[in-house]
């Protein structure tokens, strides 16, 4: 525990010194802005054009928010989680962190957090828009919660690979695309689901359960169901353990 | 057990089906400063890694205060101050921070942590620059902030790869007396290809070539060994080759031979002293005796004598 946090405080400090942590903040910030003012105005026209709604104003405006969201982490994560280890591999410090009485546990832990923790950052951020919008008008919470805790399992799951992506080489540019790679690779994992239906009927059923898009929709659509918990916490833990994994062989190469 | 601190047992390393390192042991007692001694890619470096428990010795075994590396690796670091020969630094953080982080990976009792940083700061004379980025300070001071991270967790033992390489002179020299300075408070064994670090700081000295131990021995020991016989060297006014003709003529000389226009070198057994005999030729020969002093080996070739032989029996 007290390797972890030890790390992940200087982590997170060297984080916010960097220009890059700004600068991909504000981008993804920049972006999740645009497509909610598009969301907006869609609504807008909409009740121009029908009135009255019927329907839950919270999900027509923050279900593709909160689905945006999630998307784009595809971009932002790599860019996050690149530099845990890579750095440390380029200025040479890995050699004092692993003669360090530290355990290959404890450092992932730390990365894990610095990231994460940079990311609940980007999440508080992005509450402007419940909180603006609460002025408005009545906001369904629950669903608003709902998406929230969808975005901080997703989000952990995804850092968890990205922090994976990067315990495997000891460049950047390579850590942010394998990242990447893992990341398209979760998310449409089940579009191959309809062409194995009839004839692999065992597969399509694994890469369905295997779809994030599914699980997170649920959460975006105010479901919060244990079994996408589990799925996502499971994610979580399999990636820092193969991340752990891959710190130790690497000491054996 | 006995007063061995690190004991490597013929550790060897293997990096893609070749031997970096082949059967080497020794024995590092406590207190001691050791000075590994050879040229670059002898293999050094990767002998302070095996140590450190940063790399895995494809075979052999070390042991560092009785724990094995390899089974009790947190045993090993907490007793391990590493100085890599690329200081491991982060740019981004100030001095201070830098070391306080240290200090807690490293599992300094937080009740002594101001005190330990307040002494190593005063120690590697790191108070102007205590609360600068590391990344703006000079080479000298980063290598100094370096030695301080190696030295802030009190550790038995101190491993110094390479501790003066891209040192001015200055630096050179404030790093020297600072490693000398930790002589009876820690056990060091630093790294080096440059000779003189080594009779400026060390007590004993492994001198390694392609892998293996060449020779183990004290400063004295190691010049003595290859010294079987004293040599002198002669400085004459007036030289001619009757002058060397007639030193040859004296008994149990080894051999004579000009060196430059008005030097002679003069080499005979270590266990007598024949400058009294020299001399005297010397004056009756005419040639007029400006200097006579004696030549000691300096290590530089006692080295160099003993990485060539190594080389003249692998060819």
């Amino acid at each position: 525990m007290r390797g972890t946090i030890s790390i992940f405080k200087k982590d997170l400090k060297i984080y916010l010194f960097s220009p890059l942590a700004y600068t991909l903040i504000g981008a993804f910030l920049l972006i999740v802005g645009y497509l909610y003012i598009n969301v907006l105005a869609y609504y807008i026209l909409q009740l121009s054009r029908w009135g009255g709604f019927s329907f839950n104003s919270t999900k027509f405006i923050f279900y593709p928010v909160f689905q945006d969201v999630l998307f784009l982490l595809i971009f932002l994560v790599p860019v996050l989680t690149m530099r845990s280890f890579p750095e440390e591999e380029s200025s040479g410090t890995f050699e004092l962190l692993l003669t360090s009485p530290l355990t290959d546990f404890q450092i992932v832990m730390g990365k894990f957090l610095a990231s994460y923790v940079v990311y609940l950052i980007v999440l508080a951020i992005l509450l402007y828009m419940p909180i603006t919008l609460s002025r408005a008008g009545k906001l369904d919470l629950g669903l608003i919660v709902s998406g929230y805790v969808g975005m901080l399992l997703a989000g952990a799951a995804f850092i968890a690979a990205g922090v994976f992506a990067a315990s495997l080489t000891k460049r950047q540019a390579t850590a942010s695309m394998l990242a990447f790679a893992i990341l398209i690779m979760l998310w449409f994992i089940n579009w191959a689901a309809s062409n194995f239906g009839t004839t692999f009927p065992i597969v399509a059923k694994i890469l369905e359960k295997l779809a994030i898009f599914n699980r997170v929709k649920h959460f975006s659509e105010g479901v919060i169901d244990l079994r996408d918990v589990v799925f996502f916490v499971s994610l979580t833990v399999l990636f820092l353990y193969l991340s752990v994994i891959s710190l130790s062989s690497r000491r054996w190469k | 057990m006995s007063d061995a601190l690190v004991e490597v047992e013929e550790i060897g390393r293997e990096f893609h089906g070749r031997w970096v390192l082949r059967d080497v042991s020794f024995t590092v007692r406590e207190g001691e400063i050791l000075g590994f001694l050879g040229p670059n890619g002898a293999g050094k470096t990767t002998t302070m890694r095996i140590i450190t428990g940063y790399l895995p010795p494809s075979t052999g075994r070390v042991r560092v205060a009785g724990y094995d590396v390899i089974e009790n690796p947190l045993e090993v670091k907490k007793r391990i101050g590493y100085l890599p020969e690329n200081p491991p630094l982060y740019k981004e953080l100030t001095v201070k921070e830098y070391l306080k982080f240290v200090m807690e990976i490293k599992g300094v009792p937080t009740r002594i942590r101001k005190e330990r940083l307040s002494e190593v700061i005063d120690y590697c004379g790191l108070k102007d620059v205590y609360g600068r980025l590391v990344g703006n300070l000079s080479r000298g001071y980063r290598q100094r902030v370096a030695l301080a991270q190696a030295l802030i967790s009190d550790p038995d033992l101190l491993i110094l790869d390479e501790p003066t390489s891209g040192l001015d002179a200055v630096q050179i020299a404030e790093v020297r007396s600072l490693i000398k300075s930790l002589r009876g408070k820690h056990t060091v064994i630093l790294s080096t290809h440059i000779l003189p670090e080594v009779t400026a700081t060390c007590d004993r000295v492994i001198i390694i070539s392609k892998g293996k131990i060449v020779a183990e021995d004290t400063l004295e020991g190691l010049e003595a060994r290859l010294r079987p016989s004293k040599k002198v060297e002669v400085k004459v006014a007036r030289y001619a080759d009757r002058v060397v003709e007639e030193l040859k003529k004296l008994p149990s000389i080894i051999s004579v031979s000009p060196s430059g226009d008005d030097s002679i070198l003069v080499e005979y057994p270590q266990n007598l002293d024949l400058r009294e005999d020299i001399a005297r030729v010397i004056v009756s020969t005419g040639a007029g005796l400006l200097e006579l002093k004696p030549v000691s080996m300096t290590l530089e070739e006692v080295f160099l004598e003993l990485v060539t032989e190594e080389e003249a029996e692998v060819s």
